[in-house]
C-alpha cells in the first residue's frame, strides 16, 4: 500500500501518520534526486489538473498516455508510484515535441520533466524493465555512440532503407550511390579539414567533445544503459544479442525477454 | 473642512456608496469619465443568480442618489493635499474640495486576443461573454452567418488563472455567469446543446449553486472538466476545440457553432499615479488591510470601493460601496469631531 | 475563414533578425544539422547556394563545430550539463576562430537548445559559471554568448534569416506562387519550446507565411495546423515506434484535404517535419491507399526553386515520397520532360 492509499484509506489517521516516522520511511531519496534536477525544478511546479497539456499531446492520441497523469504521479511524491512510472513504458511515450509546455497555466513544462524522469530511470537501471525504456540500447548506440565518434548524433550511415523503409525506393536508390549522389548535389561527404556537410571533424575537436562529454556525465549516463540492459539480460553477450536483433530486423520485439 | 466627498466611478459600487453618502449628510460629487451612469451594467442583460436586469438595478441605484452631483464624461487629473483637505481637478478644469475621496473605478475585461489560440479576433465565431450579453439583450444569439447554433461552448477562465497572461487570480464571477448565459441561451434557443469547460466550478454566493443546478437539471447544460487547450476554424465557421475530459482522462475534439469566452476581470489602475494608490500583485489597488481596512487605502482619506479591489460580482460591488460609504462618513464624522474639539486632525 | 491571420498582437512577437542591409547582417556563422546531413542534406546545400550567391552572405563555419547533441539529449542520452558546454564550446568556436557575432542554425532542435541554454545561464548564474568552468577545463576556450535578436543573449534559426531578407528574394525569384494554396507547418522546437523566440509567435507563426506570402502563395489554414508532424525523437528513431509518426501525419494531412482539397504544399523549416510529413504519405498509400499528394518542401527547397535553381540537382527533391512534378506543372518551373521521372531522380 501506497502512502496515498493509506492516506487515503483511512482519513481519521491523517495526521497521526504525518505525525509518525512513516512518512521518513516514504521519504525517498528518489523523490529527492528527481527534486534536486534543475529540469524538474524548472519543468515542474504545481499541476492544477486542468488536462490542457493532454488535450493537444500527439502522444496521449496514440499511446496510454497523459502528461496530465505523468505530472500528477509527481505531484503526490509517491515513491512506489514513482518506481511504477520509472519502471513502465509511459515515460518513453513522449514525442518530445513541447506541445504541452507554451499552453500550461501554471508554467509546468512536462516535456522537461519527462527528460528528468528518464535519466533517473537510466540510472537506476528501471528502464530495462519496459519494452520502450530498453530501446534506450539503441539511442545510446546511436545518437550517443556517433557523438563521441563523429560529433554527430546521427550519421548518414544510420538512414538505412530498412529502418526507413517508408523513404521509399528513390531513397533506397540513393543509399547505394550515396558518395556520388551527394556530390551531385554539391554536399560532398566525409571531408577532411574542411567544413561542410557531414564532414570529418578534426581530432582535436573531437577529443575536446568527449572531455566536456565526461566531465558532465554523459558518459556514465550511457554506460548505466549497457550496464542496466547486462543486469536485465542477464550477460554482455545477451545485450549484443539484444542489439544484433535490432539491427537485423530493426524491431526490438523480435528478441524474446527470458523475464 | 468641508462636507464633500468625492466617488470616482459611477459603477455599481459608486452609485450605491453615492448614494448613502448622501443619505448620511455629506455633499456628494460623482465622477464618471462615460457619458452614462451605470458603469458594466450598462453592458449586461440580466444578473445572476436571480435573473433581475441590469437596466433594474441601475434604476434602484441612481433612485438613490438623491442631491448627488453628477459629472459624467468626467476624468480626475489630480489630486492635491491631504485628508481632509484634498483639492480635486477634473479634465473639465473644475477644481473641487473634498475631505474624503472614494475610488471605485472598477476593472476592465480581459482583452480575449491575448489568448492567441483561441483565436479570438481571428475566427468569425468566438466571441467573449460581453458580446454574448449583448445578443442576448437582443434575442439574437446567431453566429457570424445569421444561424442558429445548434451547439456552444462557454470557455471558462480566459485570461484568469493563468500565468501565461499574468493573471494568476480567479475572477470569481464567471463560472457563475457562465451558468446564466448558458440558461439563456438555452431558453432563447431551446435545441441547442451547451457545453460548459471548465476546472472547477467555483459558485459560491447565496443561489449560485442551485442555478448551477438548476442548469443541469431543468436545461441539460453539459459541463466538461478540462480547459480549452486550442480551438481552431473549420471551412464552415464552426470551431474544434480540443480539450481533455479529465473525469474520464480522455483527450477530445468537440465542434461547436459559436464559442464563448468567459473573459476575467483586470485590474483598472488608471488612477495608480494620480491619486498615489499601491497596487497589488494582481494590479487591482491594494487595501490597508486585507481583512479589517478592506476599503481603506495606504492614503488616509482615499477609500476603494467594488471591484476597484478585485473581482467582484454586482451584489458584492453594491456591498462593497455601502460598507466604504460607512467608512468615509465615519473618518468625515471622527473629523469633524477633532476640529470642533479643536484638535489638529490627524495627518498620518 | 480569414486567411491573413492577422492579429494584434504580431507585434510583440517580431525578433530583430539583421537583413543584408543592416550593420552586420552580411557575416553570419552557421551550425550544421545532423538530422540533414543524414537525412536531407541537399537542404543545407540549396540554402547555402541561396545566403551566399543570391543574399551575398559571408557564411562561415568551423570544420571544428559539432552537432548540438539535442537529438542525444532528447533521446536521453546527454544531461543538461552537456548540453551546456557542447553549446558554449560551438559558440566559442564560432566567435574565436571565426570572428562572427551573429548566429543561425539549420535545425531547429538544434536553434531550441541553444535558446534553452542561453535561457539557462541568463535564469540560473551558477550554471553559466558552471558552463565557464567547465568549458575552460575540458577546453581552454572561453565562454562567450552570441546576441543575434535585438542585442539580448539569443541565436536564430535559418529561416529567420530567409525571412528576414524575404523581400529581396522575392525581387529576384523567376517564378511566383500566385494561384497556389499553402499552408505553413513550423518545427514545434522552433516555436514551442520557447514562443517569445518565434517570429510572430507559436499559435499564428509569420516565419514561413511570410516567406510564402512574398512569394505571392494564398495562405490556407486547416484546424490540425497546429498538430506535430509526429517525429517524436525516440519515436520516428525506431522503426517498431513510428506508428505514432504515421498516424500524427495522417491526422494533419486528412484534417487540411477536408479543409483544402486543393491546398498541395505545405512548408516546413524543421528537418524532422520535412522528411516525415512527406514519407509518411508512402506509408499511408500502402498502408490505408490513401492520397494526399501534399507536396512538403522545406524555406530553402521552395526559395531555390523560386529562384530557378534545378528541382533535383540543387533543391535535392530526388527522394520525395510524393512526387513535385504536379506541384512544378501548377507553379510553372520547368524540368527535363525528355527524361522519365526515374531518370530525373537517379543520375548514374
Amino acid at each position: 500500500m501506497t502512502l496515498f492509499e493509506t492516506v487515503l484509506g483511512d482519513s481519521d489517521n491523517y495526521f497521526s501518520i504525518f505525525n509518525t516516522a512513516i512518512i521518513f520511511i516514504y521519504m525517498s531519496k528518489l523523490v529527492d534526486e528527481l527534486k534536486q534536477d534543475i529540469q524538474y525544478q524548472h519543468g515542474m511546479n504545481a499541476c492544477l489538473n486542468c488536462g490542457i497539456c493532454t488535450a493537444v499531446c500527439p502522444a496521449a492520441e496514440v499511446y496510454d498516455y497523459s502528461p496530465r497523469e505523468v505530472m500528477n504521479i509527481c505531484q503526490t511524491e509517491d515513491e512506489e508510484w514513482l518506481i511504477d512510472l520509472l519502471k513502465s513504458d509511459k515515460i518513453w511515450f513522449c514525442g518530445q515535441c513541447y506541445s504541452c509546455k507554451p499552453r500550461c497555466p501554471r508554467g509546468n513544462s512536462t516535456a522537461d520533466v519527462i527528460l528528468a524522469l528518464r535519466r533517473l530511470s537510466v540510472r537506476h537501471g528501471y528502464f530495462a524493465e519496459s519494452e520502450k525504456g530498453r530501446q534506450q540500447l539503441f539511442a545510446k548506440r546511436v545518437f550517443g555512440e556517433n557523438m563521441l565518434k563523429r560529433g554527430y548524433t546521427l550519421t548518414a550511415e544510420n538512414i538505412t532503407p530498412e529502418h526507413f523503409p517508408e523513404l521509399g525506393e528513390n531513397w533506397e536508390y540513393y543509399f547505394e550511390h550515396m558518395k556520388e549522389m551527394r556530390e551531385w548535389w554539391d554536399v560532398p561527404m566525409d571531408k577532411e579539414n574542411s567544413a561542410g556537410s557531414h564532414r570529418i571533424i578534426p581530432e582535436k575537436d573531437m577529443d575536446e567533445l568527449r572531455k566536456i562529454y565526461k566531465a558532465t556525465g554523459a558518459m556514465e549516463l550511457m554506460e548505466a544503459v549497457e550496464k542496466g540492459m547486462e543486469k536485465k539480460l542477464g550477460s554482455k553477450k545477451e545485450v549484443e544479442k539484444f542489439w544484433d536483433n535490432w539491427v537485423e530486423t530493426a524491431d526490438s520485439r523480435n528478441y524474446e525477454m527470458k523475464h | 473642512m468641508n462636507n464633500n466627498v468625492i466617488v470616482i466611478g459611477g459603477g455599481p459600487a459608486g452609485l450605491a456608496a453615492a448614494g448613502k453618502l448622501q443619505d448620511f449628510g455629506l455633499d456628494v460629487v460623482l465622477v464618471e469619465k462615460q457619458p452614462h451612469i451605470g458603469g458594466h451594467l450598462n453592458k449586461w442583460y440580466k444578473v445572476f443568480p436571480d435573473f433581475t436586469d441590469a437596466s433594474e438595478i441601475t434604476a434602484n441605484l441612481t433612485a438613490g442618489l438623491g442631491k448627488t452631483r453628477i459629472l459624467t464624461n468626467t476624468n480626475v487629473t489630480s489630486i492635491e493635499g491631504s485628508a481632509p483637505n484634498f483639492l480635486v481637478t477634473t479634465s473639465t478644469g473644475e477644481k473641487i474640495n473634498a475631505s474624503a475621496i472614494l475610488v471605485s473605478t472598477g476593472y476592465k475585461h480581459f482583452d480575449a486576443t491575448l489568448k492567441e489560440e483561441y483565436g479570438y479576433g481571428i475566427y468569425d465565431n468566438c466571441i467573449t461573454s460581453v458580446e454574448l450579453d449583448m445578443m442576448l439583450k437582443e434575442k439574437n444569439v446567431k453566429t457570424r452567418d445569421g444561424k442558429i447554433p445548434k451547439k456552444v461552448a462557454m470557455i471558462h477562465c480566459v485570461g484568469s488563472r493563468d500565468e501565461k497572461v499574468n493573471n494568476n487570480y480567479c475572477s470569481r464571477v464567471c463560472c457563475t455567469n457562465a451558468i446564466k448565459v448558458a440558461i439563456e441561451v438555452k431558453e432563447q434557443n431551446p435545441d441547442c446543446q451547451i457545453f460548459c469547460l471548465y476546472m472547477d466550478i467555483r459558485v459560491f454566493g447565496r443561489g449560485y449553486e442551485e442555478l448551477y443546478r438548476t442548469s443541469q437539471e431543468t436545461h441539460g447544460i453539459q459541463f466538461l472538466r478540462g480547459r480549452l487547450s486550442e480551438a481552431s476554424e473549420k471551412m464552415d465557421g464552426s470551431l474544434l476545440l480540443r480539450l481533455e475530459d479529465t473525469l474520464t482522462a480522455k483527450p477530445m475534439r468537440l465542434s461547436v457553432d459559436l464559442m464563448v469566452l468567459m473573459v476575467g476581470m483586470e485590474g483598472n489602475s488608471e488612477l495608480a499615479s494620480v491619486a498615489d494608490l499601491k497596487l497589488g500583485c494582481d494590479r487591482f489597488y491594494a487595501t490597508a488591510h486585507q481583512q479589517y481596512s478592506n476599503n481603506h487605502s495606504h492614503r488616509e482619506g482615499i477609500f476603494l470601493g467594488g471591484a476597484a479591489t478585485g473581482p467582484k460580482a454586482i451584489m458584492e460591488s453594491i456591498t462593497d460601496g455601502r460598507s466604504a460609504a460607512a467608512e468615509i462618513a465615519s473618518f468625515v464624522a471622527k473629523n469633524q469631531r477633532i476640529i470642533n474639539n479643536g484638535q489638529v486632525p490627524s495627518l498620518v | 475563414m480569414k486567411v491573413t491571420r492577422e492579429n494584434i498582437i504580431w507585434e510583440s512577437h517580431q525578433k530583430h533578425v539583421p537583413t543584408i542591409d543592416d550593420e552586420g547582417g552580411k557575416l553570419w556563422g552557421c551550425f550544421r544539422s545532423c538530422f540533414l546531413q543524414s537525412a536531407a542534406p541537399y537542404t543545407e546545400g540549396v540554402a547555402y547556394k541561396i545566403l551566399k550567391n543570391d543574399l551575398g552572405i559571408d557564411l562561415r563555419e568551423a570544420a571544428g563545430h559539432t552537432s548540438c547533441g539535442a537529438i542525444g539529449y532528447h533521446g536521453d542520452v546527454t544531461t543538461i550539463e552537456t548540453q551546456m558546454v557542447v553549446a558554449a564550446r560551438n559558440f566559442a568556436v564560432a566567435h574565436e576562430e571565426l570572428g562572427v557575432d551573429n548566429l543561425f542554425s539549420f535545425c531547429v532542435t538544434s536553434f531550441a537548445n541553444y535558446t534553452e541554454m542561453i535561457h539557462l545561464w541568463e535564469e540560473e548564474p551558477e550554471l553559466r559559471e558552471y558552463t565557464a568552468k567547465i568549458l575552460k577545463e575540458t577546453t581552454g576556450r572561453e565562454f562567450w554568448i552570441p546576441r543575434v535578436s535585438g542585442n539580448r543573449p539569443s541565436v536564430v534559426h535559418a529561416s529567420d534569416v530567409f525571412y528576414a531578407n524575404r523581400h529581396k528574394l522575392a525581387q529576384k525569384a523567376k517564378y511566383s506562387l500566385k494561384g497556389i494554396k499553402a499552408v505553413d507547418h513550423i518545427g514545434c522546437h522552433y516555436g514551442k519550446i520557447f514562443p517569445g523566440e518565434a517570429m510572430g509567435g507559436v499559435e499564428f507563426p509569420q516565419v514561413l507565411v511570410g516567406l510564402l506570402e512574398a512569394f505571392g502563395a494564398e495562405i490556407v489554414d486547416y484546424p490540425e495546423r497546429r498538430h506535430c508532424c509526429g517525429m517524436g525523437f525516440r519515436q520516428c528513431a525506431f522503426p517498431e515506434n513510428r506508428d505514432y509518426t504515421a498516424s500524427s501525419t495522417y491526422k494533419k494531412l486528412a484534417s487540411l484535404k477536408q479543409a483544402h482539397p486543393d491546398c498541395n504544399l505545405i512548408l516546413t523549416n524543421c528537418p524532422g517535419c520535412t522528411v516525415f510529413l512527406d514519407a509518411e504519405q508512402g506509408t499511408i498509400k500502402e498502408v490505408l491507399e490513401e492520397e494526399f499528394n501534399v507536396s512538403v518542401l522545406d524555406y530553402a527547397q521552395l526559395t531555390g526553386l523560386m529562384l530557378g535553381y534545378d528541382p533535383f540537382k540543387d533543391c535535392g527533391l530526388n527522394a520525395k515520397a510524393v512526387e513535385v512534378e504536379p506541384l512544378l506543372d501548377k507553379i510553372g518551373i520547368p524540368y527535363d520532360k525528355s527524361k522519365t521521372a526515374e531518370q530525373r531522380r537517379r543520375p548514374f
